[in-house]
């Protein structure tokens, strides 16, 4: 047996060699090079544009735009974003092509046959703007006085609610009401490998892009769409990718590229063409973790009963939609946390606005909520002098429950289990880790009592899977060989389209094939990530791969069984696993079943501050888990700790900055993730295999849960430590020691 | 409605190329070279003003040239006599670090070295450097102003010596005039009754930009124990840095305790007008200046000397072959031996190492952010980790460099691959390799590197998938592995 071992990554050996090759390091000899222009206008009206000195400039090949693109517009949920702003586009778009709505919006592609040559002919480009009025927040966005999409009649453009029991009856039942508006900021993902991408004509004629993404099948499906053909004529592959958590789901370069590649093909160009954005271009072309502002009351008895929840939630989702409209989703669903609650009321509503567009982000909106949610339980408990782990306790979700959707939960509600194992390992009144000085400056010791600890916790709950009847299911094929007559094959192959962000699901995949196969991980040769041998995989997000990726498998292994009882060699197992059915919740009152699966956690910060500078350490994470059954033990403490180390990025030091719909600082110098002496100093993992009902070997996913919780864990501690609540963040020393000092004056 | 003509979004803008590098052999021909060309812009590690090049457009496109000034041996000492310590123009921050005790004035400077860039920035970032860019924001100043240093400065008309305090002449200026060089900065050694301290003040451990920071210096009378000269000079809060006038004058004559240190900060606080930015408000920089003062200065009452920590370098002691080509253009071909077999190209558009080496040799260096900022293009360039993607590839010429290709040999692979995986180390794998070229870096210079060690040798290095714990664990100690809880 393989599960619950660790056997080594099998990409492992070619990344520490550097062998591994991503897309950049693809580059063919005779490829030429091109740059996406972007509009560098958050809202104007292209008024004219001339590319003649640009087609002149010395390397230049073409230059590929609006005209190019048979139907100008794409998107993951919605066709709202066009490829291209242009005025000669084929009229066959959905969305007005002549308005930029984004900085990074594009304008061109300018091919050359070096870099330096792309660029200098990019800066010759004539075009004229008439500027636009900015809508450049949520705030202005609500009056509608500028639409953002004039095809649309409001800003407001998605809105989701719940209205579950007698909210106001409630709220009259409580004998203490938290009332407080929350801020919620953006977040870049800064994965470490930036957008490349290298697109050709393939033999077979096929449009062919090879880049990094989370969807090999999602990115066809948007290139066809926009080339107006057949998925089966374009063909996407992934090379390594350096990161993706979420912010390679929707399309950078996939369908540009495209476009280009098959102009050049008719041009008579049988070249490739590379690009490769830079860090700034990355930063400014790719979508964000959400903003968003949540209004929200939460109501209980002196006895810590909840009796009702009230949110409004305003998402800014940036000039597009991408996949904001699911975000919103899971973010309304778990603004009332974890917890029974008789009466809601909670409107939900997706904004457009002049700014970057918000997308998938790891937790997908389940951060936001959780910050809400946790934030006011903690509240709570703190006003009715209840243990915070006994009031969730008290008001947990079990498997009697309705929910908040009032359609129940699917089976093994594990909310309880992770709560017991939080009061069990770290209780309220067990000591807080003594721990080293604090020395927020290094050169200094810090002054006699300036220096406090405190303890926070928080619990959750994250979706595995696709949610509000998305179509979720998973293909995977496998091929046993071996001689007519021996008993087991002697080699087996994996086709899966399941992309490798760094999660190590090409490993686990390659654990199951050989567990359910009963052949060593050395005979299996596994071929991944590539729409001409793959069967639709859906995508690496939602934690879904584990349970998705791993039930495919084990369906083609029992289908490759019967074939080879039946004699075939080789014989072949092809199968399409799918998960019980979701639905899309009611309009009016938000009933139904979103999802068929959860993960659960709790989590326990303790941290120090420095009350004399702001500066924050955590001193210690203990974070919980019931995952149903653990695959591989080494990887899972990897997505653990790399969760919450990009949690405490998100919650202390990353701020991205704003004005006028650009963003002020698209550099690693400027916009500062995590450092190995910034994340906390102990990350302590405890894991719970209560098995899923589903999941391979029962299994669910974990990959988003760990960083859920963790922000209002750190507030928690941090008003444990000096009684101030922070309803924003990131907890910069700046903005730590003015909300300190407000408290104190 | 108004009307605007396009332009090309600032993150796509084309910077300056480098048309020249000219490489004197001696510093009287590099004062000679740079009478003859005024124009040139003199390097010697290049880490800023790589970064400036890179961000400044060039209409015209004509270039710039650059006068090199890196390893020149007569440039490459920390000289020590009975009065004072010289540090020529040549000498990285990781050389001061590399000098502990040397000197107890030098080591106050030597705490502003350990809080700059990463250990790769510090084997190429030259003290001389981060005074001539002249930025309020660059760490050295404040030590070097608080400590009375002077500027030495050199043309073919002559030399003169400047007041450090008297060097800058305002934002990102300096008094240096057409075709003067900086050839050394000279420390006054300190009396028996001095001590000293400095401290920055940033949103990160390491890899930060100051929000404040400042050099202390305070001479006390032997007999009464009483302050008898005091020279606070802190950064970052305004426009210059320069000695703290008012602070002066109320530390003389005090005895330096805790309400002493208090009210001194308050004074402190009263001089400086900084400005909100991006890192910090106006306020909290006031108020952390308040807060970090008092400490110092408290700290300063109960210590006599500042404490030595021992950093890990990353290799700086590295031999510096002389340059073989006195001016290389982008036609110029460059020998480097790169993993031990010498590889011969133009330099063409590569005029990074970084961009060279990917186009040439390895494409296991990445590039993650080309500013020196998340060490994925780390690589040994003659035994020293540095960041590649601020090298010149004239400087590598003649040079050799490691990559994550190089690690292993013929026996396997190096100790810390199998570290990485063994640990678990490797997520997405795109940082591993500048990761496993400073953790070799590391490794050479130590052994059995301590947690505090790694963390301290690895912070240039930024992962956005581990979390960093598997990385430690990989190194420390190389074959125990984790306790499974």
């Amino acid at each position: 047996m393989t599960v619950g071992k660790t056997p080594q990554r099998i990409d492992a050996i070619d990344k520490v060699t550097g062998a591994a090759t991503y897309p950049a390091d693809r580059v063919p000899d005779d490829a030429l090079h091109a740059v996406v222009v972007f509009t560098n206008q958050p809202h104007a009206r292209l008024v004219d544009i001339d590319f003649t000195e640009t087609l002149s400039a010395s390397g230049v090949v073409t230059v590929v735009t609006a005209a190019d693109v048979p139907i100008n517009e794409y998107g993951l949920t919605l066709f709202d974003q066009p490829v291209f702003i242009g005025l000669d586009d084929t009229g066959q778009s959905s969305v007005p092509c002549d308005v930029s709505r984004w900085e990074a919006d594009h304008l061109a592609v300018v091919v050359a046959e070096t870099l330096v040559q792309a660029r200098e002919a990019s800066a010759l480009i004539k075009a004229q703007w008439e500027v636009l009025p900015l809508v450049s927040d949520v705030s202005t966005a609500q009056s509608d006085e500028v639409l953002v999409h004039p095809n649309s009649s409001s800003n407001t453009y998605h809105e989701l609610r719940i209205r579950k029991g007698d909210c106001a009856r409630g709220m009259e039942l409580a004998d203490v009401v938290i009332e407080d508006t929350y801020e919620l900021p953006h977040q870049e993902h800064a994965y470490l490998q930036v957008e490349a991408a290298t697109a050709w004509l393939d033999d077979d004629k096929r449009v062919t892009v090879e880049t990094s993404g989370q969807w090999v099948h999602e990115d066809r499906e948007q290139i066809a769409h926009a080339l107006d053909v057949d998925p089966e004529e374009v063909r996407v592959r992934y090379a390594s990718i350096g990161g993706a958590f979420g912010g390679k789901e929707d399309m950078s370069l996939q369908i540009v590229m495209a476009v280009t590649a098959k102009k050049l093909n008719n041009l008579g160009v049988m070249r490739p063409v590379h690009c490769n954005w830079t860090r700034e271009e990355s930063i400014v072309g790719h979508h964000k973790r959400h903003r968003a502002t949540v209004h929200a009351r939460l109501g209980a008895t002196a006895d810590g009963i909840i009796t009702a929840v009230e949110a409004e939630v305003l998402l800014d989702a940036g000039a597009y939609n991408y996949t904001s409209n699911k975000v919103l989703g899971n973010l309304h669903l778990s603004v009332a946390g974890a917890y029974d609650v008789p009466n809601a009321h909670i409107d939900s509503k997706a904004i457009y606005t002049h700014s970057v567009p918000g997308g998938a982000f790891r937790g997908f909106g389940g951060p936001q909520g959780a910050f809400v949610a946790e934030s006011q339980m903690n509240k709570m408990a703190d006003a009715l002098g209840i243990d915070p782990l006994e009031l969730r306790s008290r008001n947990a979700l079990s498997d009697l429950s309705d929910g908040i959707t009032q359609s129940g939960l699917p089976e093994g509600v594990g909310v309880n289990r992770v709560i017991e194992a939080c009061v069990e390992q770290a209780p309220v009144d067990a000591p807080l880790l003594q721990t080293p000085p604090f020395r927020s400056i290094a050169s200094l010791p810090p002054e006699l009592g300036q220096t406090k600890q405190g303890r926070g916790y928080a619990i959750g709950m994250k979706n595995v899977g696709f949610s509000f009847g998305f179509p979720e299911a998973c293909e995977a094929d496998v091929v046993f060989h071996g001689d007519p007559d021996t008993d087991r094959p002697t080699r087996v192959e994996l086709f899966h389209s399941a992309a490798e962000v760094g999660q190590g699901v090409h490993t686990a995949l390659v654990q199951m094939v050989a567990d359910a196969a009963d052949v060593s991980i050395s005979n299996i040769d596994a071929i991944y990530s590539d729409t001409a041998t793959g069967g639709d995989s859906g995508s690496a997000s939602a934690s879904r791969l584990t349970f998705m990726a791993g039930n495919s498998v084990l369906g083609a292994v029992e289908e490759a069984e019967k074939a080879w009882a039946d004699g075939a060699r080789p014989a072949v197992g092809h199968f399409r696993y799918k998960p019980p059915v979701t639905e899309a919740l009611d309009p009016e009152t938000g009933v139904g079943q979103p999802n068929f699966c959860y993960g659960y956690m709790a989590q326990v910060v303790d941290l120090t501050v420095d009350t004399g500078t702001g500066h924050i350490r955590v001193d210690r994470v203990l974070s919980i888990h019931d995952v149903g059954r653990v695959i591989h033990p080494h990887m899972l403490r990897g997505q653990i700790e790399g969760a919450i180390a990009q949690a405490h990025g998100y919650t202390l030091s990353e701020q991205l900055v704003l004005e006028e719909g650009r963003i002020q600082n698209p550099r690693l110098s400027q916009y500062l993730i995590p450092g190995i002496g910034d994340v906390p100093v102990k990350v302590e993992c405890l894991i719970l295999e209560a098995a899923d009902p589903l999941g391979p070997w029962g299994a669910r996913g974990v990959s988003e849960m760990p960083y859920i919780t963790y922000a209002p864990a750190v507030t928690a501690a941090l008003h444990d430590a000096t009684g101030v609540w922070m309803n924003t963040f990131p907890l910069t020393p700046s903005v730590v020691l003015e909300h300190l000092t407000a408290a104190n004056s | 409605m108004t009307s605007e003509t396009g332009r090309l979004h600032e993150s796509q803008q084309l910077g300056t190329h480098i048309r020249e590098i000219l490489r004197p052999a001696s510093w009287v021909e590099a004062v000679q070279l740079y009478e003859a060309s005024p124009n040139a812009l003199p390097i010697a590690g290049a880490t800023d003003l790589l970064l400036d090049l890179s961000r400044t457009p060039d209409p015209e496109g004509s270039g710039a040239t650059l006068l090199d000034l890196w390893g020149l041996p007569d440039c490459s000492q920390i000289t020590v006599s009975d009065t004072d310590v010289v540090v020529g123009c040549a000498v990285t921050h990781n050389q001061i670090i590399g000098s502990p005790n040397l000197d107890s004035a030098l080591d106050i400077l030597r705490m502003a070295c350990l809080e700059i860039g990463s250990p790769q920035l510090r084997n190429r970032a030259t003290v001389v450097g981060n005074i001539v860019t002249a930025s309020p924001a660059n760490d050295t100043i404040s030590a070097l102003v608080a400590l009375n240093a002077s500027v030495l400065i050199e043309s073919v008309s002559g030399e003169r010596e400047v007041p450090i305090s008297n060097f800058f002449n305002g934002f990102r200026q300096t008094v240096l005039a057409q075709s003067e060089l900086v050839r050394s900065i000279r420390i006054p050694r300190w009396s028996p009754q001095t001590v000293g301290t400095w401290f920055k003040v940033g949103n990160r451990t390491a890899q930060a930009i100051s929000v404040v920071h400042a050099g202390i210096v305070l001479e006390f009378d032997e007999a009464t124990s009483l302050i008898t000269k005091a020279d606070v000079a802190i950064g970052s809060v305004s426009e210059t840095i320069s000695v703290s006038k008012s602070l002066s004058e109320y530390l003389v004559g005090k005895d330096l305790n805790p309400e002493t240190a208090a009210a001194a900060a308050r004074v402190a606080v009263d001089e400086i007008s900084p400005i909100d930015d991006i890192r910090a408000t106006a306020a909290y920089r006031t108020a952390v200046t308040e807060t970090a003062i008092r400490r110092a200065l408290a700290n300063l009452s109960e210590l006599s000397t500042s404490q030595t920590r021992v950093v890990p370098l990353l290799g700086w002691v590295a031999n510096r072959p002389t340059p073989p080509q006195p001016s290389l253009s982008s036609a110029t071909e460059v020998v480097c031996a790169v993993n031990g077999s010498n590889v011969t190209a133009q330099i063409a558009n590569n005029s990074t190492l970084l961009e060279w080496l990917r186009a040439n040799a390895s494409t296991g260096t990445k590039e993650g952010c080309a500013e020196g900022e998340c060490g994925a293009c780390t690589v040994m360039l003659n035994g020293a980790a540095v960041e590649s993607c601020l090298v010149p590839t004239a400087q590598a010429d003649g040079a050799s460099v490691v990559t994550v290709e190089g690690l292993a040999d013929e026996s396997g692979l190096h100790p810390v691959q199998q570290g990485f995986l063994d640990e678990f180390a490797v997520q997405c794998g795109f940082c591993t390799p500048g990761f496993l070229v400073a953790a070799a870096a590391l490794c050479d210079e130590n052994k059995s590197p301590s947690p505090d060690e790694i963390r301290a040798g690895l912070a240039g290095n930024l992962c956005r998938c581990t979390g960093y714990y598997s990385i430690v664990e990989a190194l420390n100690g190389l074959s125990t592995s984790r306790d499974s809880s």
